[in-house]
């Protein structure tokens, strides 16, 4: 019951409190709030796979001040930096 | 110690809650300790959602210090009047243990067993369902970190969000206890959630003593709810830290006070509930439901007079209860308003008239889907249909007997439940939401809260059809 969720709270705690976090995922991802908390979810309406990141402008990125970017597709779940010109790495 | 520290907020809380019972009640109180501190908790996270509310759209935060400092004028109040307490404790108690009888002790097994499992389930794991994380656990994070709904985690319609408009006065309670531990713990908080079934259960049986003045009978109301499988196996069980338990105790307090009311017309129980409407709309949209059917209940006359007396005194109980509830509910409607999301699917605002002529269309099939959920007949829902554990078929015999028999009591409680119907139809009806997919699951959940009163009716009928045979 709570074993994948708790995996995922584990991975919450080793990025940085204050950072931003774009989601990539065709799921509901409310629940990623509740464990990710204080860092900040976004979700764009249009990018629901990994290929729809690179229709993602580096000036929205950096608008939301977007550090991370979480592939979210249970049970593969990736991170990915992202650097300060925007630039995903 | 996370754990201790929680019962701590809780206790202040409910303190606090005591303050203000016993400023609007003064020294007539007529529960017992069973009764009183279920009102004392609800009253306490009452007061809490008010402040809470002054205090964002005062454009501050709520932090340990605005919700907890305020708060203290209460728990100062109470701590000064603490002496009613102690009469209402050493009273009733002794009272209610003595002569006993084995079908009472009967009832109390099988209110324990039930009100333990509840607690002990809830205490058993950290926050895990759905919606107990997506909506009311996350809005209560996010009040704990930012503290109002004028920050980022509410505004940026970027951030991913579920029903952002919804009530918070069920994360404010949450938040406040991760503000006495300096940190957000899912698990230390599951403690507060265990607490609302338990005491809905205890004020039902205070209730029910009060007003049926007859121990066994209430000790049967409490029993039948106690161990109805809806509040143990559907969607949101009582320890899932959905907001449905909490409603349906809030509730079953603001619905007690309106039917002691009647039954004392004391004005001081018409402020009381009143207040405890107002409460129910800072706690899930569905609540506004339930403040209509307690405006029912105060004026529906228990004989049908006409004279100006009594529209007069009608009148000033109708302006009395709305004003009350309006000015508690203000603060709340202007702050949802403030947050740029579109309307949640129960959100009041979203009926338009100009949309009147799609509405009759889908009354009929609301109307069927309602009754088929009931009777466990929809596909998926023959599981579903064995949760309200034969309750519907008792009050459908209870309510025949009470129409028959003309029991004013019992028939007051059938038009209550019958309007409750009627009122969740109509929004099925009027909130453009495809009937099939949600009341599927959510049906069960929503009807919830009339729970306690479909048990009160079973019991208020059964103690008529007594009386009456008694007479005869």
């Amino acid at each position: 019951m709570l074993g994948y969720d708790y995996q995922l709270s584990l991975n919450a705690g080793s990025i940085s409190k204050d950072s931003s976090i774009l989601v990539v995922s065709n799921d509901i991802v409310f629940f990623l709030n509740y464990y990710f908390l204080p860092r900040r979810i976004y979700k764009y309406a249009d990018i629901t796979k990994d290929a729809d990141l690179k229709n993602v402008s580096r000036e929205k990125l950096k608008k939301d001040k977007i550090n991370y970017i979480l592939l979210y597709h249970p049970p593969s779940v990736k991170i990915i930096n992202v650097d300060v010109n925007g630039s995903i790495k | 110690m996370n754990f201790i520290l929680a019962l701590i907020a809780i206790t202040y809380i409910s303190i606090c809650g005591f303050g203000l019972v016993k400023f609007i009640l003064k020294d007539n109180i007529p529960f017992s300790i069973f009764g009183l501190v279920p009102l004392c908790f609800g009253a306490g996270l009452g007061a809490l959602a008010i402040l809470g509310n002054i205090i964002m759209i005062s454009g501050y935060k709520i932090s340990f210090i605005t919700a907890y400092v305020p708060l203290f004028v209460l728990f100062a109040y109470a701590l000064k009047n603490c002496k009613t307490a102690q009469k209402v404790y050493s009273g009733d108690l002794l009272g209610a243990i003595k002569k006993i009888s084995w079908m009472e002790w009967l009832f109390i097994f099988i209110i324990l067993f039930g009100i333990i499992s509840v607690f002990i389930m809830s205490i058993a794991f950290p926050l895990h369902f759905w919606d107990s994380r997506a909506i009311w656990g996350t809005k209560a994070k996010m009040l704990f970190y930012s503290g109002t709904i004028f920050s980022s985690d509410f505004m940026d319609i970027n951030r991913i969000n579920a029903h952002f408009r919804y009530p918070l006065l069920f994360p404010i309670s949450q938040a406040t206890i991760y503000f006495v531990l300096g940190q957000a713990d899912d698990w230390a908080v599951m403690l507060l959630i265990g607490l609302f079934f338990p005491l809905m259960i205890f004020f039902l049986y205070d209730l029910a003593r009060i007003y049926l003045q007859d121990r066994e009978k209430a000790l049967m109301a409490a029993a039948l709810l106690a161990v109805l499988p809806i509040f143990f196996r559907s969607e949101g069980p009582a320890y899932s830290g959905f907001a449905d338990t909490p409603l349906a105790m809030l509730f079953c307090l603001s619905f007690g006070a309106a039917l002691l009311w009647k039954k004392s017309k004391d004005f001081r129980m018409l402020l009381l509930c009143s207040f405890l409407s107002g409460i129910l709309l800072l706690t899930k949209n569905e609540g506004i439901n339930l403040v209509a059917l307690n405006l029912f209940l105060l004026a529906l006359p228990d004989k049908i007079i006409m004279n100006k007396r009594s529209i007069l005194d009608l009148i000033k109980i109708i302006a009395i209860y709305t004003a009350i509830v309006a000015i508690i509910a203000a603060p709340w409607f202007y702050l949802s308003h403030a947050i740029p999301f579109e309307s949640d699917i129960n959100d009041i605002f979203q009926i338009k008239l100009s949309n009147i002529g799609s509405y009759i269309p889908r009354i009929m099939p609301v109307i069927m889907y309602s009754f088929k959920a009931f009777l466990g007949v929809q596909k998926n829902m023959l599981n579903q249909g064995f949760l309200w554990g034969g309750l519907w078929g008792l009050f459908i015999v209870t309510s025949l007997a009470s129409i028959l028999m003309r029991f004013s009591s019992g028939i007051h409680l059938f038009l209550v439940v019958l309007l409750n119907f009627l009122l969740i139809s109509a929004g099925y009806v009027l909130m453009q939401i495809t009937p099939e997919n949600f009341m599927i699951s959510n049906i069960f959940r929503i009807y919830l809260s009339i729970s306690p009163v479909i048990s009160l009716q079973i019991v208020s009928t059964l103690k008529e059809l007594e009386s009456d045979k008694a007479a005869k």
